[in-house]
């Protein structure tokens, strides 16, 4: 049942990334080219919405929000790699 | 009332719907379940349960297993929108169509483009090398563009911080000095 609820989550998830068109090949170009502000709109507005839920959960509830530990030579060359790949 | 569903069943969202609406997702997802977003570590998940060589790496993978799920539903939901919605072309700015050109892909209908998924054996080795890149990128930063650059960012994490920065030079060296020798 558990697998079923987040099955369910991830078909969301895909809808969303799906219509606002930024699992798109030609978007991501479109971005890294710079001619565009749709994936960056889409970036900065998700981030900046998810950042002020963050915000009122660690002030308000005992959810624990916790970052990514910081493994600057991991961070980079994977992120790097990661980018060649995207 | 039909025509407003319609449209936004039909009609691609504009970034400030579909931007929050991941926003918003994020928070759900951590004010209903507790679980912050995050999909590659699904590949940790499955590693873990495929791999006959017991990695201190693949212990403990019980508290992913959501995101082996979640990354089903992905894939569910891209199969759902493909039966529903028609292909069509995505509206990038004209720059990039002849940007594109200039690279030798051609203007054209879809997420993707054909040049890329046309089963030639270039077409597999490309999509196969890439996905080395995003697998081995992925778990070496310890996040992808979910984990990292939308769930990391907005905690203003520096690990995420300088991930998603990665992910960006990556990107662009791939975009402005490796594509246009591929095609």
């Amino acid at each position: 049942m558990k697998s079923l609820k987040y099955i369910l989550y991830g078909i969301i998830f895909a809808i969303i990334l799906i219509k606002v068109e930024a699992v798109s090949w030609f978007r991501i170009q479109e971005m890294f080219y710079f001619q565009s502000f749709h994936m960056y709109g889409v970036l900065f507005s998700g981030i900046l919405v998810a950042m002020i839920g963050v915000f009122i959960i660690r002030k308000f509830s005992s959810i624990e929000v916790k970052p990514k530990p910081l493994q600057f030579k991991a961070n980079t060359i994977g992120g790097i790699s990661f980018g060649i790949g995207w | 009332m039909n025509e407003v569903i319609e449209k936004i069943i039909y009609e691609p969202w504009p970034w400030w719907v579909g931007g929050p609406l991941i926003g918003i997702f994020v928070i759900a997802l951590l004010l209903i379940e507790g679980k912050q977003l995050g999909i590659s570590s699904s590949y940790q998940y499955v590693c873990a349960k495929l791999s006959p060589i017991k990695l201190d790496y693949f212990k403990n993978v019980e508290n992913v297993a959501w995101q082996f799920w979640f990354a089903i539903g992905l894939v569910l939901g891209g199969v759902i929108i493909y039966g529903v919605i028609p292909v069509y072309q995505i509206n990038i700015s004209p720059n990039s169509i002849q940007s594109l050109q200039e690279i030798g892909i051609s203007p054209q209908v879809g997420y993707a483009p054909e040049e890329l998924y046309n089963f030639s054996l270039k077409s597999i080795l490309l999509l196969v090398l890439g996905g080395f890149f995003i697998g081995f990128g992925a778990r070496y930063a310890n996040g992808c563009t979910a984990g990292h650059a939308i769930m990391g960012c907005a905690q203003l994490s520096p690990a995420s911080i300088i991930s998603t920065i990665g992910f960006f030079i990556g990107g662009l060296i791939a975009t402005h000095f490796v594509l246009p020798f591929i095609f």
